[in-house]
């Protein structure tokens, strides 16, 4: 695509940073972090697979420090992006799409958010 | 003279009536992974993924084998849609582009395959 010398329309460095476009800008962080976690589902489940040995060894990864602290992330990101992925639900089919409740609405998703990852892993350690 | 079809004039200029398929997919597969995904994450905190024989148990049984699959596909599915977004989005480079979108492609169907085999293996091994 050619772009020339064209016009261009107001870019993300005019726009005051606002809890609409941050939870939208998190949201497809998250997405992706999630997608390249898929790699150690992969590994995760190969490991099964392969047998008890190789399970033992994906097992010491994932309860290493490093391990949990990876867990924790991304538990994090997928509380994050499935609060706002209902968000997201919610405006397809036409509800909660006027700017007050959109902003509401973002608030929600972080608290969402934060306290079901507290809450898994305040279950899962307990 | 007019020397095209009816058909060829029209081609590539307006609605097939198909464009929300891809829109819709995304929606789907992001609805599918909210109880197969909260399934997941809630029986892997109540601890079926402790040891070797647990996580066998635990698939071996019909239901949990069948969510797991559901999983796998709607994950990788909802992956391949979400990266390919950012992809167009971000990536200018045409032929960057291309080679991009094709890796998505090929990677979620071999990782989402792997992780398929593997749930299957574990889970119908006696």
């Amino acid at each position: 695509m050619s772009t020339g010398n064209r016009p261009l329309s107001p870019h993300l460095q005019i726009y005051k940073p606002q809890i609409t476009s941050g939870v939208s800008i998190l949201h497809r962080m998250t997405g992706f972090f999630l997608s390249v976690g898929t790699l150690h589902l992969a590994y995760w489940l190969g490991a099964m697979a392969y047998g008890p040995d190789a399970f033992a060894a994906a097992q010491e990864f994932f309860t290493s420090w490093l391990g949990l602290l990876i867990l924790f992330g991304w538990s994090a990101c997928f509380f994050y992006h499935l609060c706002n992925g209902v968000r997201h639900l919610f405006w397809d089919v036409g509800l909660g799409f006027d700017i007050e409740t959109t902003a509401k609405s973002g608030v929600w998703v972080f608290v969402g958010a934060i306290v079901l990852t507290v809450l898994a892993w305040w279950i899962a350690l307990s | 003279m007019k020397m095209r079809s009816s058909l060829g004039r029209v081609r590539g200029l307006g609605s097939a009536k198909s464009g929300t398929a891809v829109w819709l997919a995304e929606r789907l597969t992001g609805l599918a992974i909210i109880p197969l995904g909260v399934w997941f994450v809630s029986a892997l905190i109540g601890g079926v993924a402790a040891d070797y024989e647990a996580i066998k148990d635990w698939m071996s049984n019909p239901g949990s084998l069948t969510m797991m699959v559901l999983l796998i596909v709607a994950i990788f599915w909802h992956v391949k849609l979400g990266l390919t977004v950012i992809v167009e989005d971000y990536v200018h480079d045409k032929t960057l582009e291309m080679a991009a979108l094709i890796a998505i492609k090929f990677g979620t169907i071999l990782l989402g395959t792997f992780c398929i085999i593997s749930a299957l293996m574990i889970g119908l091994k006696g």
